[in-house]
């Protein structure tokens, strides 16, 4: 609610009434739902292509060191070809560590009745729950069946279904019964204040099938929460960055994450979050061009971790002036044609309609053009003085 | 004694009589079945052929008795042509892979017959003490 | 001779009561030299009432402590002087004779109320030291940070009750989220979820 009263504050003048209301609307309620079914949109090849990208690939973070019972490493001599191909299958291995969980409606329990003999009522005084444990099978396709006590014969409600697909063949983590941190209000308000989001929603993936209530509530609360403590940071590189930023997108409300994102200085990210965002509202706005340019621009998650892998190789000495003078300022000249490019398209969001904290958003696309100017500043400086010849 | 696998130990004859039947796990009073499939004439805590599935016939805190089945293997082994105990095959009529077994339905009537008796007896004796 | 022994004893557990910590064996000797951290000691007012009884014994462990209690005393100047910077556990030592500990530690240290031994362990021997799953500060003391586990008996020297209640402790702090683990990973198969449509289409 503060929020909200904060934001009104900000942008009196120009904001859309429209879209004030559906922020708060957004922001107050904490069981935000889909109101319609988001698997077309998020299963779409574009929209998993944006999501990916914005996830970003930090090593560190997804090959951290985890508390489990094994976690022996080895350690071997290799030539440089070889180290170099081992590194693009660990980077396989991180995108597969990276694979988002997948965003789909709430599935309604449906009474699937297979016979109704009257002739049976009370051939025992408790019902009896049949699972197939056929072999090979996946969770979904396992057929339970349940005798009731009156003789009716039909598929279980799908709480049984779980039930007895985890008593039969248990999925590591999961437990039996609802953990006290989901079903204590307090205790999952703490956690989430405490910032302990990805082990929430780590857990949650665990407990939790993707297409029950609880697994949309507790989500959406996490993500609200998370919106509004804005320690967005700490989901990047992790497989809940995808459907955070989806559901921001779906609700309307990205301008936190968009804040946080300029502020960062991932540009190119921003720049996709807003293209997510038109391309769920259908806004009429051209985006594709701006996109495909940038992504010319931008080396691919692996060619990046392999530059710094070589460059990790190379004795200082090796490495060439101009190599050295990117590294000091950490960005290269396609890096600024990008930046020019991705502001251009930013600040036409943040003009239009759509965008609600403008002040905010504005400043800190100022700060970052002042701040690129002196940098873009100094690196033509760096090779004037250094005489490298400019391209 | 440790449990053999649930694709037996069990040695048996190309033609001799096979049996789709319960095996008493478990404990004193507490009973737990496996479905098993064995050869005929053998005690039923011999190695068998293979174990089919479960049954545990106390009812869990839901009021459910729990029962696995593995449908493939008992098509399998019922197109080979083995035979069923009965109280196996009323488990399977139960639930819905055989025809409801006649004991079932016997059962069933002798309980409603049972529970109408006493809720006659009931009647008659609120009556009286009205 | 008898006289003065006694004499000697009631001195020395008169420094042990003032300094909390009744029979930290490891840390009699500094506690002797900084007898100001009682002052800090969170317990001072619930002592208060029941100083005359269990002064006089300091191997009553009745009293129950209220987690409360226990979670500032993990937090105060008296914890701090007592074990600095190590775990709780880091200091002690078993008492056995032979090279080779017993596989096991004792069953309990605790008799009807009392500590019924010379080196009890080190959860027992500090009455502040309390095993619940609020307690997150002294339960974190116990986990591996390697494997996540909680740390075996034969390293802590936990008798085998407070082992118990520590594994306890530790799995009801997990099960509310106020300790956290890594929770195994979970791959989806997306076609389980959007249908065989979609995987053709990939």
């Amino acid at each position: 609610m503060l929020i909200v009263r904060h934001l009104r504050k900000l942008n009196a003048p120009q904001r859309l009434q429209l879209n004030v209301d559906q922020t708060r609307r957004a922001l107050s309620d904490a069981n935000l739902q889909y109101d319609k079914d988001p698997q077309p949109l998020f299963t779409d090849a574009e929209t998993q292509r944006l999501l990916q990208s914005m996830t970003q690939l930090q090593l560190e973070k997804v090959f951290r060191k985890r508390t489990v019972a094994d976690n022996s490493t080895e350690t071997k001599f290799m030539t440089t070809a070889q180290l170099e191909k081992e590194f693009l299958l660990t980077i396989e291995k991180a995108k597969k560590l990276l694979q988002m969980p997948p965003v789909v409606q709430i599935k309604p329990d449906t009474e699937r009745v297979i016979s109704k003999d009257p002739a049976l009522k009370d051939f025992d005084d408790s019902k009896y729950v049949f699972t197939d444990i056929s072999f090979g099978l996946r969770p979904s396709e396992r057929k339970v069946v349940v005798r009731d006590v009156d003789g009716t014969l039909s598929y279980a409600p799908l709480e049984t279904q779980k039930r007895m697909n985890q008593l039969y063949f248990p999925l590591d983590g999961r437990k039996s019964y609802t953990p006290r941190m989901f079903s204590d209000k307090e205790l999952l308000q703490r956690c989430l204040d405490e910032h302990k989001y990805e082990f929430v929603l780590d857990r949650l993936t665990v407990q939790y099938e993707p297409y029950e209530t609880e697994f949309h509530n507790i989500s959406a609360k996490v993500f609200t929460h998370l919106n509004e403590s804005k320690q967005f940071d700490l989901l990047r590189s992790t497989r809940h960055f995808g459907p955070m930023a989806f559901f921001y997108a779906w609700h309307r409300c990205i301008d936190d994450l968009l804040y946080d994102m300029i502020r960062r200085d991932y540009l190119y990210n921003a720049v996709q979050l807003i293209a997510l965002s038109y391309k769920i509202h259908k806004v009429p706005v051209e985006y594709g061009q701006t996109l495909s340019q940038l992504e010319a621009l931008q080396p691919t998650p692996a060619e990046r971790a392999l530059e710094e892998l070589r460059s990790c190789l190379q004795k200082p000495s090796e490495k060439g002036i101009e190599k050295e003078i990117h590294a000091a300022i950490g960005k290269t000249e396609q890096d600024f044609t990008a930046d020019e490019l991705s502001l251009k398209f930013i600040e036409q969001y943040i003009g239009s309609e759509h965008a609600l904290k403008k002040v905010q958003l504005e400043l800190a696309v100022q700060t970052l053009k002042e701040l690129n100017l002196e940098k873009l500043q100094l690196f033509k400086g760096l090779k004037k003085a250094h005489g490298v010849q400019a391209s | 004694m440790s449990l053999s696998p649930a694709s037996g130990i069990g040695r048996f004859y190309k033609h001799s009589a096979k049996i789709i039947r319960f095996v008493r796990h478990g404990c004193a009073n507490r009973p737990f079945y496996h479905i098993v499939v064995m050869e005929r004439r053998k005690n039923q805590h011999q190695p068998v052929i293979e174990q089919v599935g479960s049954y545990d016939p106390m009812p869990n805190a839901t009021n459910e008795r729990l029962v696995a089945l593995n449908t493939e293997r008992i098509r399998y082994w019922l197109g080979k042509g083995a035979h069923m105990s009965d109280p196996a095959a009323e488990l399977l009529g139960i639930a819905g892979l055989l025809p409801v077994h006649p004991r079932t339905y016997m059962n069933a009537w002798r309980n409603r017959k049972a529970a109408a008796e006493a809720a006659a007896t009931e009647a008659v004796k609120s009556a009286e003490t009205a | 001779m008898l006289p003065l022994a006694r004499g000697i004893y009631s001195t020395l557990t008169q420094i042990t009561r003032n300094s909390r910590v009744s029979l930290h064996t490891a840390s009699a000797q500094h506690c002797k030299a900084e007898p100001a951290a009682e002052n800090e000691t969170p317990a001072e007012d619930e002592e208060g009432e029941n100083a005359k009884d269990s002064a006089s014994d300091p191997k009553d462990r009745k009293t129950v402590i209220p987690v409360e209690t226990s979670i500032r005393y993990l937090k105060s100047a008296a914890y701090k002087t007592t074990y600095g910077d190590e775990f709780v556990w880091t200091q002690y030592r078993r008492n056995h004779k032979g090279m080779f500990a017993p596989r096991k530690t004792r069953k309990t240290c605790i008799r009807q109320g009392k500590i019924s031994t010379g080196n009890p362990c080190p959860i027992c021997r500090d009455e502040y030291l309390v095993l619940d799953y609020r307690n997150t500060e002294l339960l974190k003391q116990f986990i591996s940070p390697y494997s996540g586990q909680v740390l075996s008996y034969s390293k802590t020297g936990l008798c085998q009750k407070s082992h118990l209640r520590l594994t306890v402790a530790v799995e009801q702090a997990r099960d509310c989220g106020l300790i956290t683990y890594d929770v195994p990973f979970r791959e989806y198969d997306y076609s389980e979820y959007y249908g065989k449509k979609e995987d053709s289409k990939q």
